[in-house]
Order: C-alpha cells, then sequence, then structure tokens
C-alpha cells in the first residue's frame, strides 16, 4: 500500500516538472548537457531505487523517471480527479462515468482529460504566458495572457467539449486509440476572449483558410520541439463567437491539467481542435497539416465504408462537427426501483454545430417512445439539460434508452453508426439497466 | 542477462532518428534491472501478459507510453502492423530491426488480438 503510494507520488512529481522531481527524489543534479549526474549527484540514490548501478548513467537526461519505476499502474488519483475512469496513465487520459456527468456544469474534479503529450510544467507566472498569432496575417501579434485579459472582451459562456473518439469501445472491429465509452465529454463554463476578436486585431488576410494551433505539450518521445499534437479549424469555425481563447475554468484559473493556463475552446468539435496550453495561432494559406491533422488521424470516411475496410488516405476527410448525441445522468446505470413507483430520469443532449429538439425516452427496446422534456440551451453549444418522470410497470428487468433529435431532424442511431478506421464520432442511443422489484 | 536484453531491442542494429533520443544502452540497462530485479512480477512488465515477444515489447514501447495503452486494444495483425509502421514514421519512434518487430507483432497479435479476453 505504501509503495503504491510513493509510486503514484512519483508518477504526480514527474508529469509536473521532471528535472525538479530529479532533484526531489533522488537528489539528482546533472551535468550542463542536462545529462548524467553533476559530482555523481543522486546517482547513488536512484542505483538504490531501481536495486542496482546504473552502468551508463553519464547518458541518462535529466528529468527521465526511471523505466524501472514508471510504468506501474496502481490506482490514479493525480491532478484532483475524482471518480473517473482511467483509460490511460501515460499519457493521461480519463473519462468520466455517466452519473457524474449530472451537473449542468461539470465540476472540474470529474471533467475528462484528454493528453497526447505529456503534461507541461506550471507556469510560474500566467499572467506572462505568451501566445503568438502569425501567418497569413496584417500584422503578426504576440500577446501575453494579461493582455487577453485586459484588452479584449471577456466573455464566459457555457460550452459542450467532446473527444472526437468518445464512443470508440462501440466499433467492432475495434478500432486502435483509447477505449472510450461515452463519457469523453464534458459542459464546461469557460471565460476567457474571442478567437476572432484576437484575428481581427492581426487582421486576417483575404487568403487564410485554417487555423494550427500549437501547444506546449512535450511530445511523448522526449523530442524537444516535436509537437504532441497540432490540429486546427477552418477559418470560418475560428471567427465563430463561440470559438474562444480561455483562461478560465467553472470561476477558476483554467487548470493545468485542462490545458491551462491558456488553451483553444472550439465547441462542438473534436477536442482535438481546442488546443491545450497554447502558444500559438498559426493562419494557414491552406488546410493545416500539424500532427493530428493528416493520415487518417481525426479523419473520417468520405463515404461509407463496411467494418474493417481498408481505406485509402485520399478517401477521408477532416471531421468538423460531432454528431448529435445524449447521455443518461441518472439514475446510475443498475438502479432498483419501485413496481409503478414513478422516478425521475435525467441527463444532457448536445448536437455539435447544431442544437437539439427533442428528447425521447424508452423503456422497452425502442418499441415506443416518450418525449421528454428538454431545456433550451443557457446559450448556443451548451450541452441541455433533459428529464422524463417514467415508472415501471411489472416486475423485472428493464433498459432505458435515450434518443436526442437535433435541429435538422437527425436522430441518434439505436446501434452504433458507420465504421471508420479511428473510432470517431460514435453518437449510438445510450442505455442505462434499471430493475424494478 | 545484460546480453539478453540487449538483444531484445536489438541494440546494435538500431537507427536512430534524432541525437536527442534516449541513449538506447541507458535503455537496456533500465530495462535490464526491470527484468533482473522484478522477473517474477508480472507487474513489472507494466501487466503485460507472459509470453514470446513480452520482453522486446515493453522494452520498445514503454520509453515514451505506458502498457495501458496497448493492453486497452484487441486488433487484428494487420492494424497492428499499421500502429508499428504510424510509430516510427508519426510518432519519433525508432525503428526496430526486422527480426525484433516480427517478434513484437506476433506478441501483440497473439495476446491483444479481436478474440482477446477482456
Amino acid at each position: 500500500m505504501t509503495e503504491r503510494k510513493v509510486e503514484r507520488g512519483l508518477r504526480e512529481l514527474y508529469d509536473k516538472d521532471p528535472e525538479h522531481a530529479d532533484w526531489l527524489v533522488f537528489g539528482r543534479v546533472p551535468e550542463a548537457d542536462r545529462r548524467g549526474f553533476l559530482k555523481g549527484a543522486g546517482l547513488a540514490a536512484m542505483a538504490a531505487a531501481v536495486g542496482a548501478t546504473i552502468p551508463f548513467a553519464r547518458n541518462m537526461p535529466s528529468g527521465l523517471i526511471p523505466a524501472a519505476l514508471a510504468d506501474t499502474h496502481a490506482e490514479f488519483t493525480l491532478f484532483g480527479k475524482q471518480g473517473l475512469i482511467v483509460r490511460n496513465d501515460r499519457p493521461v487520459n480519463l473519462e468520466t462515468p455517466p452519473h457524474l456527468l449530472d451537473p449542468d456544469v461539470t465540476p472540474i474534479a470529474n471533467f475528462f482529460v484528454r493528453n497526447n503529450g505529456g503534461v507541461p510544467g506550471e507556469a510560474a507566472d500566467p499572467d506572462a504566458w505568451r501566445i503568438t498569432v502569425d501567418g497569413e496575417v496584417e500584422k503578426p501579434l504576440e500577446l501575453s495572457l494579461a493582455q487577453l485579459k485586459s484588452e479584449f472582451e471577456q466573455v464566459t459562456l457555457q460550452l459542450q467539449l467532446e473527444c472526437g473518439g468518445n464512443g470508440r469501445a462501440g466499433f467492432n472491429p475495434s478500432p486502435r486509440g483509447n477505449q472510450w465509452v461515452i463519457g469523453a465529454v464534458g459542459n464546461g463554463e469557460w471565460t476567457g476572449c474571442r478567437m476572432a476578436d484576437v484575428l481581427a486585431r492581426a487582421g486576417v488576410k483575404p487568403g487564410a483558410v485554417y487555423t494550427g494551433h500549437y501547444g506546449a505539450d512535450p511530445h511523448l518521445s522526449g523530442e524537444a520541439g516535436r509537437p504532441a499534437i497540432s490540429r486546427g479549424v477552418p477559418i470560418a469555425k475560428a471567427m465563430d463567437p463561440h470559438t474562444l481563447i480561455v483562461w478560465g475554468m467553472n470561476g477558476e484559473p483554467l487548470p493545468l491539467i485542462h490545458g491551462g493556463p491558456v488553451r483553444v475552446l472550439a465547441p462542438g468539435w473534436p477536442g482535438s481542435c481546442s488546443q491545450k496550453w497554447l502558444t500559438r495561432v498559426w493562419v494557414r494559406d491552406r488546410e493545416h497539416d500539424g500532427p493530428g491533422m493528416t493520415g487518417m488521424s481525426y479523419r473520417m470516411p468520405r463515404n461509407p465504408v463496411a467494418p474493417g475496410a481498408e481505406v485509402p488516405a485520399e478517401d477521408m476527410g477532416v471531421m468538423e462537427s460531432l454528431p448529435v448525441k445524449s447521455v443518461i445522468t441518472a439514475p446510475e446505470t443498475n438502479a432498483s426501483v419501485g413496481v409503478g413507483q414513478p422516478f425521475e430520469l435525467r441527463g444532457h443532449a448536445w448536437a455539435g454545430d447544431r442544437a437539439v429538439r427533442a428528447l425521447h425516452v424508452s423503456i422497452d427496446f425502442g418499441a415506443t417512445w416518450t418525449e421528454a422534456k428538454l431545456n433550451a440551451p443557457v446559450n448556443r453549444y451548451a450541452w441541455q439539460r433533459w428529464s422524463a418522470q417514467v415508472s415501471l410497470p411489472a416486475k423485472g428487468y428493464y433498459e432505458i434508452w435515450a434518443r436526442a433529435t437535433d435541429d435538422a431532424g437527425v436522430m441518434q442511431p439505436a446501434v452504433v453508426p458507420g465504421w471508420n478506421p479511428r473510432g470517431y464520432g460514435n453518437n449510438a442511443q445510450h442505455r442505462i439497466a434499471v430493475t424494478a422489484a | 542477462m545484460m546480453a539478453e536484453c540487449d538483444a531484445a531491442i536489438g541494440r546494435a542494429r538500431v537507427r536512430w532518428r534524432t541525437p536527442h533520443r534516449i541513449g538506447l544502452g541507458l535503455l537496456g540497462a533500465l530495462l535490464c534491472l526491470a527484468v533482473l530485479s522484478e522477473d517474477a512480477h508480472a507487474e513489472e512488465f507494466g501487466g503485460l501478459p507472459e509470453g514470446d515477444g513480452r520482453i522486446e515489447t515493453y522494452s520498445n514501447c514503454i520509453s515514451c507510453h505506458s502498457t495501458m495503452i496497448i493492453r486497452q486494444q484487441r486488433l487484428a495483425r494487420r492494424t497492428w502492423d499499421e500502429v508499428l509502421t504510424w510509430m516510427v514514421e508519426e510518432k519519433g519512434m525508432w525503428e526496430m530491426p526486422a527480426e525484433v518487430r516480427a517478434k513484437v507483432l506476433d506478441y501483440l497479435a497473439e495476446h491483444f488480438g479481436p478474440d482477446s479476453p477482456r
């Protein structure tokens, strides 16, 4: 038990500031080239920890958690998160169970985490954090967070944010990647300024087509200067007044694990468009081609394909708005209720760039449907609360299904939608089990 | 044991794509330490199941990511093959010698294939 706690603490330290962790844990001071152990400082401690001498110690980069200690899978409670499902611990990827999505605004402690790379060190002075805006602009900008806060109109909006691969676990054959079930989604209350206002100050040239976003998260290979991920959005999406450069979440400074101090929030599109730890917006004269934009990543077949098909790269197109979807947040699945006793079903529904027009529930495997009460979004791109009173007519096992319909009349499918090589966009109806006794 | 570990990661023949990568000798040393000191405990292989190719798989993958992303997958051999190529082309992985790569692919396809238990 103690050992597990030590290991967890070790990972946490290294995630936050690897070189400092080296010093804290092992007393290690690296040579000037950030390798080795200056005058042997820390070497004995590290050797003791890994259980043997380290013959190639002079080569060992500073801030590298020894592999002998790194790959544990102890219970993971980093970054103040509670009750989340650990899909991956390095890089950190955490999913929210549906019942913890019940509040209108998803608490920070329960908000899902999707990382492609490492977590950068915490900024000593967040207001000094700088972003650059360059490329197809009249006047390239370099702006501190303090300037973003003081020189642009500040907006606070509830915006839903969802991973493009949310629901991947439902596809067959199983596409590679984190096997998200349904909880790689949340609705935060984000504070920031409009990306459109920042781009307007820079003066977007007529030839601008796309943004390319860059962040400070280190690549998993440790290679300096290699982006972990760099995606972007078409200029029209960047200019949408709901696409923000964000520094606040749920009334608090944007937490490190959510991209603090500064990130993009491009709601309704795959979460990877919402670059964390933002350092640069590169305005491009073509579709951005950073890591995560090309090949099969965040792309869907232009035409439907058979499950398991090999799809040529030229037949794939970049995913844009995510499809209509909903989640049942109460009761928690496997609940037990009294026969004939009315109880409240509730949850949220959202639809990418669209709004949700109706929400229906079924207690009989989709044979009949009842319309739920559906609230308007508090602002565009916020998810929408729905609720319904139901009762179960006889003793036994029931499934409750929820089906949202968007404002273009498009419904969630009962089964998993079109297969695609990387498993994006699964918006099948959410189902929970309820027993009447 | 050290020689065995070096062989596992194809020490002499690995081509480095950048000069800044983790020293291979170091990696071998650390991995051997892991193997030597904790051979009895599966957890030291990040929970990877026993089998031919486990050392090769562990030692070539975990310098960048943990085994959790491996253990989640149930992929056809063809897809695992693509993943290994993609890791080199897109994710900065070193190129494994052909016989090591074949062992890793065999291991992944056998233990994390479409029909492997969850």
